[in-house]
């Protein structure tokens, strides 16, 4: 066994042990040490991701000393490693982006709790993608919801308590259900190894036995996790959540906590029940008329807004909805348009809200549209950077959004009763998104008066002045950039890992 | 000025307007578009004050519940469609459950050979009576890692939320927080002096065996908070910080969480690289025996005790 | 023992019930408080001995203490809201308290209470 088999096992519990230590150090030693420990386990995915390209086929790696359905296991395969890869560099980014926001808004005496928070994050997303047992991945979903909770609430101020409170309970809610799920398929099956629960669930549906069961369970799980991940009708905690937390909260939220789940529900759909069997239930048809209920209203309820920042966190619901189409589509090359969606949405959405505080920065930290008229020439290096982020958002070429709505487009041409409504929807979603995203990018290039300038105190920011925002802001430009132009061999990977996923 | 051309003439060039639209202080709409020119806006104080009349009339009118039949309306259609919706939820769960296998039918899905090899093999591959400990401590450690991890981070949360620190407020807390309540209690104070010893010995009886009989770190744990809890309400802050304080919660954590973490690394680490482990099983029925699982429980027992005392005293006072 | 088990049952539905339709918050905990018991009484019934152990503990002594505590400080500051030296204490942690706290009597000691927070709410935000 070479010893790069054992980077999955070694990066799980190396974020998990940071989280202790982080307790008893100070607020500048737990930055350091928070950003130390995503360098280093990006480094150590990297080296996996090579590794498994390197043999082609994905292996399994049991926790303690006894096989399969005895004990726990991990599952490394080329999709796992490429999406831990890739949280590892959201996450440094968003960290690093959101420095000087955390400075100002935390306590001194309550930093450190802040990292403790992103460090159990992390492991808690890497255990939800590398685990193969279904329980592991509850347990970790509780530390999920938790760490995300604390991460809301850090920043205490009246908006964020209730937003943080609502989260809680709406988000446990979901773990109920999904919990409820669980237990149903274990009296069903027996096992609680996804492998084993997926041989037994495909004798299940070849008897015909217990079918009524079987699909009360796929619904609660899908149901459950919609709810965490912000489907459309259960959406109503998402705007406050990611409207009025910190900036790196905001980022790590929309990009990396949402997918988390949705990645999980891939694995419950191809690993423990298997395909087949969903798209004989028709679950996702429900999951396909959410999706696009969800990609009209997020839009026209963000064209209402506005403060920014809540009008971007009404684009995630949007962009969800874009998600749990591409699922309810039910081919594979969905699945694919949807992971691809997955990846560039993570992109591009952090890179909105940095800067978006960017923007905010330059207009004396007010949040209202009329105030930022004219930020763009204010600060230049946010202008274009939320220039970027917008255009990619509705779908200009060169940049992300459009190779993952193109996918769409061409993963719904396989589907023949559901091609009208997806063609439509996309039509009207992209005209939607064009509508409040540029509304806002002509806004900050609208040049304002001096003298309301200078009355209001806006300042002008150069790039040196905040070395960290705009090393994050460069690199999510970047890296926006290399989805648009290079994500040939990003969809290449994606479907080689999705073959291997089952 | 060191240009090759004149001013005016500069102003005329191409790269001039280009600088000019990129730093914003061309106006975009001279020469290109015919408009007139716009009047500034007077304020009128009198339009103002309407404006403000107006709206404030209209928020008190959406706000007379009494009159408001549209959100009367909508209050009642809420608590009956969600009536409705929960029995529909609950029928359908029963329906559900209806059709499940029995409860402790031998031909279950859920006696399969797995649990077979729980019970026939659980007790000289672990080397623990307990079956549940075993397996909850060995079998499937992973989850159990993540659990006392869930533990601790709801006391971060709870740290965030409740914590004060002692320097912006100098008066004293917890003068504030018993204002209403009797002080050094005689019923309560014997009471606690006599039950303490029993239950900490208690606690500490339901650790170390958690693998020979029912119990284990987590319920234990939960005693020996308890037990603590008990003293604090009975004895004041004051004492109780002679042997408990914020330090030595922070020092207990994070040596108990260091400590598993190393164990289970190091189990898991020899268990996918197929070495044999060097700690041994032991004779079952023994204290010292079944390799780390009296340590693991130890540990999670630090972990919950100081959880529940903690989350105590943030209840309380907001510090130690 | 199946009678036993089925009245036991059928309390537990009527105290789960009955929690959520009290009207009164400490009533409401004393509910759950047997609700616990009740639960780790099932739990011996079904055999877990470990669940039995830390139900009792957890859930009818360490949980209904933390309620009880919560309650008094909700209630400390309604009734205590001028007086200076139990105000500041407990105002900042009772923030997202009190916006929860009118189920209990005292009508105009909460609403200015709420008021209040809300509005300090307001010019942090």
């Amino acid at each position: 066994m070479a010893f790069v088999q054992n980077f999955p096992f070694i990066s799980i519990l190396l974020s998990l042990f940071a989280g202790p230590i982080s307790s008893v150090l100070n607020g500048k030693w737990a930055k350091r040490l928070n950003l130390f420990v995503i360098t280093v386990i990006g480094g150590m995915s990297a080296a996996v991701l090579s590794f498994v390209l390197g043999t082609g086929q994905e292996y399994v790696y049991t926790m303690g000393h006894f096989p399969a359905p005895w004990g726990n296991e991990i599952r490394v395969g080329i999709l796992e490693a490429a999406m831990a890869l890739f949280f590892c560099i959201i996450m440094f980014l968003c960290v690093i982006g959101g420095v000087l926001e955390r400075e100002l808004e935390i306590e001194e005496s309550k930093q450190n709790l802040y990292y403790i928070m992103v460090n159990l994050l992390l492991c808690s997303l890497l255990a939800l993608i590398y685990t193969n047992d279904l329980f592991t991945a509850y347990v970790f979903v509780e530390i999920n919801t938790i760490s995300a909770c604390g991460l809301i609430m850090i920043r205490q101020t009246g908006r964020t308590f209730e937003a943080a409170v609502r989260y809680m309970i709406m988000s446990l809610l979901g773990s109920g259900l999904l919990l409820l799920g669980i237990c149903f398929l274990y009296s069903l099956t027996g096992h609680l190894l996804m492998s084993n629960i997926k041989e037994q669930a495909a004798l299940l549906q070849a008897s015909g036995e217990y079918h009524i069961p079987l699909l009360v369970a796929i619904c609660l799980m899908s149901v459950g996790i919609a709810i965490k991940s912000a489907l459309y009708p259960f959406h109503t905690w998402l705007p406050d959540a990611y409207g009025y937390s910190t900036l790196s909260s905001a980022a790590i939220l929309s990009s990396l906590v949402s997918k988390g789940y949705i990645f999980l529900l891939v694995k419950i759909f191809y690993r423990v029940i298997g395909f087949d069997i969903i798209r004989e239930s028709k679950v996702i048809n429900v999951l396909f008329v959410f999706g696009v209920a969800g990609m009209i209203m997020g839009s026209v309820n963000a064209i209402k807004e506005n403060d920014i920042n809540r009008m971007i966190a009404y684009s995630s619901v949007a962009q969800i909805g874009y998600i749990y189409m591409g699922f309810g589509l039910g081919t594979t090359s969905g699945m694919i348009a949807s992971i691809y969606h997955i990846v560039s949405h993570a992109a591009t959405k952090s890179l909105l809200f940095v800067a978006a505080s960017g923007i905010t920065d330059a207009s004396a930290k007010s949040k209202n549209f009329f105030d930022l008229t004219g930020a763009g020439y204010r600060n230049k290096l946010a202008g274009v950077a939320f220039t970027v982020g917008s255009l990619s958002m509705v779908g200009f070429p060169m940049f992300s959004g459009f190779i993952s709505k193109l996918l769409f487009a061409q993963a719904a041409m396989e589907n023949r009763h559901k091609i009208m409504i997806t063609m439509i929807a996309l039509a009207i979603s992209v005209i939607l998104n064009a509508v409040y995203f540029m509304k806002t990018v002509i806004r900050i290039y609208t040049p304002e008066k001096k003298t309301v300038v200078v009355d209001k105190g806006f300042e002008e920011i150069s790039f040196w002045e905040q070395p960290a925002k705009s090393f994050a802001l460069v690199c999510f430009i970047a890296l926006n950039v290399f989805l648009g132009l290079f994500s040939e061999p990003v969809i290449g990977l994606i479907e080689r890992g999705l073959e291997m996923f089952a | 000025m060191s240009r090759k051309v004149p001013e005016q003439e500069y102003e005329k060039t191409l790269s001039f307007r280009l600088k000019q639209w990129f730093n914003g202080t061309k106006d975009p709409f001279l020469n290109t578009v015919e408009m007139k020119p716009q009047k500034e806006v007077e304020k009128d104080e009198d339009i103002d004050w309407k404006r403000k009349r107006e709206k404030r009339q209209r928020i008190e009118k959406i706000y007379d519940l009494a009159h408001n039949w549209e959100i009367r309306g909508f209050q009642k259609f809420y608590k009956i469609f969600s009536g409705v919706f929960c029995l529909f939820l609950v029928a359908m769960l029963l329906i559900a459950v209806s059709y499940l296998p029995s409860y402790g039918h031998p031909e279950n899905p859920a006696n399969n050979e797995v649990a077979e090899r729980y019970i026939e093999n659980g007790l000289e591959e672990t080397g623990a009576v307990n079956i549940v400990t075993g397996m909850i401590l060995d079998y499937r450690a992973f989850d159990t890692l993540g659990e006392s991890h869930v533990l601790f981070i709801a006391t971060c949360t709870v740290l965030i939320l409740l914590r004060k620190d002692k320097s912006k407020d100098g008066k004293d807390i917890e003068a504030s927080d018993r204002i209403y309540e009797p002080k050094n209690d005689v019923i309560l104070q014997t009471a606690a002096r006599v039950l303490m010893p029993p239950i900490i010995i208690f606690g500490i009886y339901v650790i170390l065996c958690g693998h020979l009989g029912p119990g284990g770190g987590f319920s234990g744990g939960a005693i020996i908070g308890a037990g603590l809890i008990l003293y604090l309400n009975a004895f004041g802050f004051q004492k109780t910080e002679r042997f408990f304080t914020g330090k030595t919660y922070k020092i207990l954590s994070v040596s108990a969480l260091g400590c598993y973490c190393l164990a289970k690394s190091y189990s898991f680490y020899t268990g996918a690289n197929h070495i044999e482990s060097v700690i041994p099983l032991g004779t079952p029925g023994a204290i010292l025996s079944s390799g780390l699982i009296l340590v693991l429980n130890i540990c999670v027992g630090i972990v919950v005790a100081g959880t529940m005392y903690t989350f105590y005293v943030m209840f309380r006072k907001g510090g130690y | 023992m199946q009678i036993f088990t089925n009245i036991l049952l059928i309390f537990l539905i009527i105290c789960a019930v009955a929690a959520s339709l009290s009207k009164n918050l400490l009533n409401t905990i004393l509910i759950f408080m047997s609700y616990s018991l009740v639960m780790s009484i099932i739990w011996i019934l079904l055999e877990s001995p470990d669940l039995a152990i830390t139900e009792a503990a957890v859930g009818a002594g360490v949980t209904s203490v933390l309620f009880f505590v919560t309650l008094k400080k909700i209630r400390a500051i309604m009734k205590n809201d001028e007086a200076p030296e139990s105000g500041s204490g407990g105002r900042e942690s009772g923030e997202i308290r009190t916006a929860g706290a009118g189920a209990d009597g005292d009508g105009t000691g909460v609403k200015d209470a709420v008021r209040h927070n809300a509005g300090k709410g307001e010019e942090r935000s």
